[in-house]
């Protein structure tokens, strides 16, 4: 599971090298300050001596963005699908409005979140990769997401008149995210309860039932056992 | 049949005036992996082929529960028969695009069918056909001069609000009137929907459905017909060199299915290994090869 890279110096997330151009490239504050939180966060938690990194080290960090991510599902038969998340952040899709795709991230091990099976559908926001130096002198690469967070509704069991599960928005203190992209576990798709919401997944939509007859894998995976 | 659900959905939606809300939710679809998001609402697309068909099912019943959620207590048990009858449907559906069956899935497939046919009435207004439609616009011609005559006796002793008064049950009768009509002359009678009872058995005789799909064919068209009518001298005796152009390619397919099969038994693999053209032969630009003639 590798990130797909964009063609270099085509286009203005190309001109993104450090983390410092990602931070004054994003002009929404909340955004901003998720990712400078969950980044700084993220490194503590993967350092070995489980420290913060100063804010210069952190700001002359390496950085290239990405605007989608191959991922590897099992398919029905045990065969393997490789799925496309795109997430082109704010900038525009085919000529056209921006495409944000919603993922599955695995929050827990084994099954919890009734049907859900330990996963949530966030939609991407940002898909960036930073390079840092660490204790022992050598680079290390991570692979970091930034989403707008959900919470299953009813323990994520199915709504009984819809057969649907329904999620909802996170409470704010934890409505953006930043993770690791090994958490992504395939593409999810949901259907928005407020239809004047753009494709982007803004406006005033709060809630959202997760669709899942997408596909076969879905519709077997998300079922009230 | 998933065009005649369609059909029974749209009409559904504009007999309950959530026809608006359908083709909202429908422009509102999120992208996903290969699903691409409208440009079009439902209403706005006037032919839909084979792959947007497919594409159709894997939301079309998200869409439909979304576009009914809420609405009038009376309304809630009739919604619910909609959501009950299309689920039913798409669960069958899902079923029948398995690879692979036993009995617990045939089953499943053949409760989905029964569950389809229990709660299918509620789209029955939908399924009026032209005769049923003419006929009830008949009674409807019909109603309206009862109801102008009435309106024409009483003219005089009735004031403009008496009239009005007067006027709401007539307009409740005859859509009442009509929609019965059109209930009592609609029915299900058509090959298609018989033939989903007989899925069930064919699969147990004859194995999973996917063997049946006509994408196979229609591929078949593109490689079989076009191919060789591309490579005809696109004369008047096309149609034998479309054969031959046929019938080399399979040669060729079969002779290497043959080839590999040979190397594949280690005695054999030497002998093989000669006929089959080697890396050395396949990186050497064209012309550079000898063959030796037979």
């Amino acid at each position: 599971m590798r990130p797909q890279n964009r063609r270099d110096g085509k286009h203005p997330d190309a001109m993104i090298k450090d983390f410092r151009a990602l931070l004054d490239n994003t002009q929404d504050t909340m955004h901003r300050v998720a990712i400078y939180s969950g980044t700084r966060e993220l490194i503590k938690h993967k350092s070995r001596n489980k420290t913060y990194i100063s804010d210069e080290q952190l700001h002359a960090m390496e950085l290239c963005i990405y605007h989608g991510i191959k991922v590897q599902v099992e398919g029905l038969d045990s065969e393997r699908i490789s799925q496309m998340c795109r997430c082109t952040g704010c900038q525009s899709w085919c000529g056209g409005d921006r495409r944000n795709d919603w993922v599955w991230v695995k929050q827990h091990l084994g099954r919890c979140y009734g049907a859900l099976n330990g996963r949530l559908p966030w939609q991407l926001q940002r898909l960036f990769k930073i390079k840092l130096l660490n204790e022992d002198g050598a680079f290390v690469e991570y692979w970091l997401a930034l989403a707008l967070t959900r919470i299953s509704e009813n323990s994520g069991n199915l709504d009984p008149v819809s057969k649907f599960v329904h999620v909802r928005k996170a409470p704010a203190a934890v409505a953006l995210q930043v993770f690791s992209v090994g958490n992504i576990v395939g593409c999810a798709h949901v259907i928005p309860e407020i239809a004047t919401s753009s494709k982007t997944g803004d406006g005033q939509n709060e809630r959202w039932i997760v669709n899942s007859h997408v596909d076969l894998t879905t519709w077997n995976d998300v079922y009230n056992y | 049949m998933l065009d005649h659900l369609q059909k029974w959905i749209f009409h559904f939606m504009k007999t309950h005036e959530r026809l608006d809300k359908y083709n909202a939710i429908w422009l509102s679809l999120p992208a996903y992996h290969d699903l691409t998001p409208k440009n079009k609402s439902y209403e706005e697309v006037s032919q839909w082929n084979g792959k947007e068909m497919k594409e159709m099912s894997q939301y079309l019943l998200a869409v439909v529960t979304q576009s009914l959620q809420g609405g009038s207590p009376a309304q809630h048990p009739i919604f619910n028969r909609a959501i009950e009858c299309t689920w039913a449907f798409l669960e069958f559906y899902m079923y029948a695009r398995y690879k692979s069956h036993d009995d617990a899935t045939l089953s499943y497939m053949e409760v989905a069918v029964h569950r389809f046919h229990t709660f299918k009435d509620v789209f029955l207004l939908g399924q009026a056909g032209k005769k049923a439609k003419a006929k009830a616009n008949a009674l409807r011609t019909e109603l309206v001069k009862k109801q102008k005559v009435d309106e024409v006796t009483n003219a005089e002793s009735w004031t403009l609000s008496k009239k009005r008064h007067e006027m709401n049950p007539w307009r409740d009768y005859i859509s009442h009137q009509i929609d019965v009509s059109k209930e009592l002359d609609a029915n299900f009678n058509f090959p298609k929907i018989h033939l989903m009872s007989d899925w069930v058995k064919q699969i147990r005789r004859y194995g999973a459905l996917q063997q049946y799909s006509a994408e196979r064919h229609e591929q078949a068209h593109k490689t079989n017909l076009k191919d060789g009518w591309n490579a005809s001298n696109y004369n008047i005796n096309y149609l034998p060199q479309v054969v031959t152009f046929q019938r080399r390619i399979l040669c060729f397919e079969i002779r290497e299915l043959n080839l590999q099969a040979l190397a594949q038994h280690q005695e054999n693999s030497a002998a093989a290994c000669n006929v089959l053209p080697s890396s050395a032969d396949l990186a050497a630009p064209l012309g550079s090869q000898s063959y030796a003639k037979t």
